[in-house]
This record gives structure tokens, C-alpha cells and sequence, in this order.
């Protein structure tokens, strides 16, 4: 459903990804991992348009979205629940949600999708009304995804979602993901936490300095030694 | 000029500088860009409004509506024109700001060309009549500067609360990468926040043009709303409203107690002395830059 093909793509003169190959079926719930600096949130950044590859193609059913302008991909059902989560700070819990389904705005409509995206994450009704600068950072990963979600996407990417959250956070967040997957949403994780990510997704991805290194199901990929080397150095 | 009826004039004076700087923090606030063509877009009210009323003689109302349409088009060309083209080429800031300041030479020499030299005074639609507000006396033409400013500011928040471009305006105002990513298309809410901006300028122009006069050098009355703007908290509009006041009021006083010939200054004091005390702005809080 979601394929890179061979993308090249960097900021200034050299490139950060190199020739760099994935896809993800419609369904399935992938992980990209490696390290810091290996190009991880630069392959997210790619799909949703922010940058457009110098070489290759970003493919979503087979319809080239290379560079798409970013509003257009999210009518096309791509969301991004972005690193830092990034959600709107002087807005109310329910106004960041608001704003997700933005591209999709009928009131009926909106009213529905924000009744189930608070029957699904619980702890965001009870916030409703909170200013989005003055959560926690759990509960700012849960606004995000919610955001997310508000746009009824076909593909949901997720940038480090584990990062700088405590453990019983996390728990409960890869918790919310793996009901998403079970109900069938087609996930892409790009983390730094290998363990984590590998026990929610099907298939990863290893990362290293902008090449793709390992692959395969994630619950051998753990295990490969490319993985420790990709984190450790060899 | 006893102390109640100065203080009436200042909150007049300060509710047309709280208009001007709403308008000026929206747009730093949108797009980080301090627009000097802003004052300007004032002026350019005050000039249509007199338009309106002298020449065509029709009510202070339309005059408002039509000099709000006026300057609210103006904001918007000097946005395609000088804005867009040098954010599209990833352009420097100092150069978008060089450019609104050329735009405002070209909107000065404008009003001079087309309504003269002279400062002109509006007609006198309430007639110097004057009310009763329990022992105080206030002009009527203060009251309904007073109320439609009031009107203005409401209208303004129930638009950013309650509209799908209000939210999507400050969604882009907070982070504009993430509201693309949500779907908005940023291009057009700048767009819609120049013209909503510089409407309120025009509007308030009208208001200003009708309390003093209306001359191609307004602008100055303009450049001294920004300092409302820093006094009250950069970029945050309730912050703008705040400063206008505290602005309007102080200048009044001071212009009595001290010296009118030092109203400029006494702006320019007032800000620095905030900013001494409160770095951010009287309201400012220190925002993550994104």
C-alpha cells in the first residue's frame, strides 16, 4: 500500500537517505528503527511531502505522491503523529482534536469522529477541556494520536512515539496501537526503542546512516546481529 | 480637564490602539513577521472613511465596513506581492520586512497624491452631543468608538473560537508545519490573516481618523499602537488589547501632566519601561519557538 522505492533524499548537499527501499501492506503494522541520526524521521518527513527525494519514488496503491503537497496527502488518508508530538499548545484538548479532522469538515461528521476517538482514548474526554501546553507528556502522545486519528486515516505514522515518556505511558500507548493494528489500521513506527516497537508490528526495518541494513519479522529481527551493530557500532 | 474625562479619552484612544495592535500581533504571530506596512493600513482607513463620510455622506457604520474591506484588500496585495514571493523562495525575514516598509513609502505617497497634503477633519455626525454616565459626562462620539472597538474585539474572539478558519488560524499561528500536516492549507490562512489584520487596521483608522483628523502621516498614530502590542505580551492578542489600554490611558495623562509635545516619546518609555520589568510583555509568557 506504502512503498519507498530506492528514495534518495537529504537537506543540503549530501544526501541522509541513500537509495532506501520499504513497504508496508495494507494491514500491517511496520517499524523502522535505528539509531539517532539515522534517518529515520527524514524517511517520515519524505511521506508526507515536507521533502521530496532527489532520486526514487514515494508510492502510495501504486500512485506516486513524491513531494506531494502535505494537505493533499492527508485528503489521501496519510496522518502523522510527529516526533515531540507537536500538538497545539494554546488550544484546548478538543480544539487540537478539531483540527485533525479539518480536511473532512461536516459538523455530523466531526461530531462522530470525536465521540469515538474519546471512546477510544478515554483519558482525552476527561481532559477535554485542558490547555494542550498544560499536559503532561503522556497525555500529549495520546492528544496526538487522537489528532491523528481525527482525519480517519488509511496510514498512520508515528515518529518515536516512546520518546521521553515514562514506562507506564509507553505501556499504555503501544497498548492503544496494537487495538489499532488488531482492528486492521495500516501503521508505520519509525523508534529509537527497538524492543518496544518490534513487539507491536509485524515487520521492521533496521536503519543505519541513511541505508537499510536488516529486515524481516520482527520478532526474529530482535535477534539479528546487524540490529545490535546498528546501535552499538561494529 | 478633570481626571474622570481624561481617563474616558484615554480608554477611547486606547481601544482604537488595542484594534491596530490585534491586527499587527495576528500576523507576527502567524508568520513571525513584523509588518511595518501595518500602520499604513490604518491611515489608508482613516483616508476611505473620510471618503465615505465627507463625500458621500453616508453613516460612520459604512464608513467602518468599507474602510475594514479597503484596507483588508491592501493587506492582501502587499502579501502576494511582497510577502509570498520571498517566503516561496525561502527568502530572509529582514527582506519580507524591508519589504513591507518599502509598501508603506508607497501607501504614504499614495494618500498624499490622491487626497493632498492637508489633514482633514471628518464630519461631525453626533453633533458634540454629549451624555451622562452617572456624575460623568461623555461625548457620544466617544461611547460609540468605545462600543464599536468593544464589538470588534468580541466578534474577533468569537471568530478565532467558534470558525473553522478562526481554528485553523491559530492551529497555524502555534506551529505551522504541524497545521500542514493536519491538512490546512497554510498559504491561504496567511492569506486570510493579512486581510483579517490589516481589515481591523483599516477600521480602526476610521475611528482614530474620526476622534483626530485624517492626513497621508497618520501612520505615526499607527507606530505607536506597536508599542501597544509590545507593551501588552508580543503576539498575543488579549496582550494587544491590554497594552492599547494601559497605552491610551497613560499618554493621556501624560500628555495633560507632562507635556503633549512628548506623546511619541512617552509610547516609546512606556514600552521600554515594561519591558525592563516584565521582558515578555505585560501578559507575554516565554513561547517555545518551533
Amino acid at each position: 500500500m506504502l512503498k519507498l522505492d530506492k528514495v534518495v533524499v537529504g537537506y543540503a548537499a549530501a544526501p541522509v537517505l541513500h537509495a532506501v527501499s520499504l513497504e508496508i501492506n495494507r494491514g500491517e503494522a511496520v517499524a523502522l528503527i535505528g539509531a539517532n541520526g539515522a534517518g529515520k524521521t527524514t524517511a517520515l518527513r519524505t511521506i508526507t511531502g515536507l521533502l521530496k527525494p532527489r532520486a526514487g519514488r514515494v508510492c502510495l496503491d501504486d500512485q506516486d505522491i513524491s513531494g506531494i503537497h502535505p494537505p493533499k496527502g492527508v485528503q489521501m488518508g496519510i496522518a502523522m503523529v510527529p516526533e515531540g508530538r507537536r500538538i497545539f499548545p494554546t488550544m484546548t484538548v478538543r480544539e487540537n482534536l478539531l483540527v485533525g479532522a479539518y480536511t473532512g469538515w461536516q459538523k455530523r461528521i466531526v461530531e462522530t469522529r470525536l465521540r469515538r476517538v474519546f471512546e477510544f482514548l478515554p483519558r482525552l474526554f476527561d481532559l477535554k477541556d485542558r490547555m494542550g501546553g498544560s499536559l503532561s507528556g503522556g497525555e500529549q502522545q495520546l492528544l496526538a494520536l487522537g489528532r491523528a486519528l481525527m482525519s480517519e486515516p488509511r496510514v498512520l505514522l508515528l515518529d518515536e512515539p516512546s520518546m521521553g515518556l515514562a514506562p507506564i505511558m509507553i505501556k499504555q500507548i503501544f497498548e492503544r496501537l496494537a487495538v489499532l493494528k488488531q482492528a486492521g489500521m495500516t501503521i508505520l513506527m519509525v523508534e529509537q526503542n527497538a524492543a518496544m516497537a518490534l513487539t507491536v508490528t509485524d515487520r521492521g526495518y533496521v536503519l543505519e546512516n541513511g541505508v537499510i541494513v536488516a529486515s524481516g519479522p520482527s520478532a526474529t529481527l530482535l535477534h539479528t546481529p546487524e540490529l545490535k551493530k546498528a546501535y552499538l557500532g561494529g | 480637564m478633570a481626571l474622570q474625562d481624561q481617563l474616558v479619552v484615554g480608554l477611547t484612544l486606547g481601544a482604537t490602539y488595542a484594534l491596530i495592535a490585534i491586527g499587527f500581533s495576528l500576523v507576527f504571530r502567524s508568520v513571525g513577521l513584523l509588518n511595518f506596512t501595518h500602520p499604513e493600513f490604518m491611515m489608508m482607513g482613516a483616508m476611505v472613511g473620510l471618503t465615505v463620510t465627507s463625500r458621500y455622506n453616508l453613516s460612520p457604520i459604512f464608513a467602518i465596513l468599507a474602510s475594514g474591506l479597503a484596507s483588508g484588500l491592501l493587506a492582501l496585495l502587499v502579501e502576494r506581492t511582497a510577502i509570498a514571493p520571498i517566503m516561496k523562495r525561502q527568502g530572509q525575514r529582514i527582506n519580507q520586512i524591508i519589504a513591507s516598509l518599502g509598501w508603506a513609502t508607497v501607501l504614504t505617497n499614495a494618500a498624499m497624491l490622491i487626497w493632498g497634503p492637508q489633514p482633514m477633519a471628518y464630519r461631525h455626525t453626533f453633533g458634540g452631543t454629549v451624555w451622562k454616565i452617572g456624575s460623568v459626562p461623555v461625548a457620544a462620539q466617544h461611547v460609540f468608538i468605545l462600543s464599536s472597538s468593544l464589538v470588534l474585539m468580541v466578534a474577533l474572539q468569537l471568530f478565532f473560537k467558534y470558525t473553522r478558519l478562526g481554528l485553523a488560524m491559530r492551529a497555524t499561528a502555534d506551529d505551522s508545519t504541524m497545521a500542514l500536516l493536519t491538512g490546512i492549507e497554510t498559504r491561504h490562512i496567511v492569506s486570510a490573516t493579512f486581510f483579517l489584520s490589516g481589515s481591523l487596521a483599516g477600521m480602526a483608522g476610521v475611528l482614530i481618523g474620526s476622534l483626530f483628523y485624517a492626513s497621508f502621516d497618520l501612520g505615526q498614530y499607527g507606530l505607536r499602537a506597536l508599542s501597544a502590542a509590545v507593551i501588552g505580551g508580543f503576539g498575543d492578542p488579549v496582550g494587544a488589547v491590554l497594552g492599547g489600554f494601559v497605552l491610551g490611558v497613560v499618554e493621556t495623562l501624560s500628555g495633560t501632566y507632562v507635556s503633549s509635545a512628548y506623546r511619541d516619546a512617552m509610547a516609546f518609555a512606556i514600552a521600554i519601561l515594561v519591558l525592563l520589568v516584565r521582558p515578555y510583555g505585560l501578559v507575554g509568557r516565554r513561547r517555545r519557538t518551533v
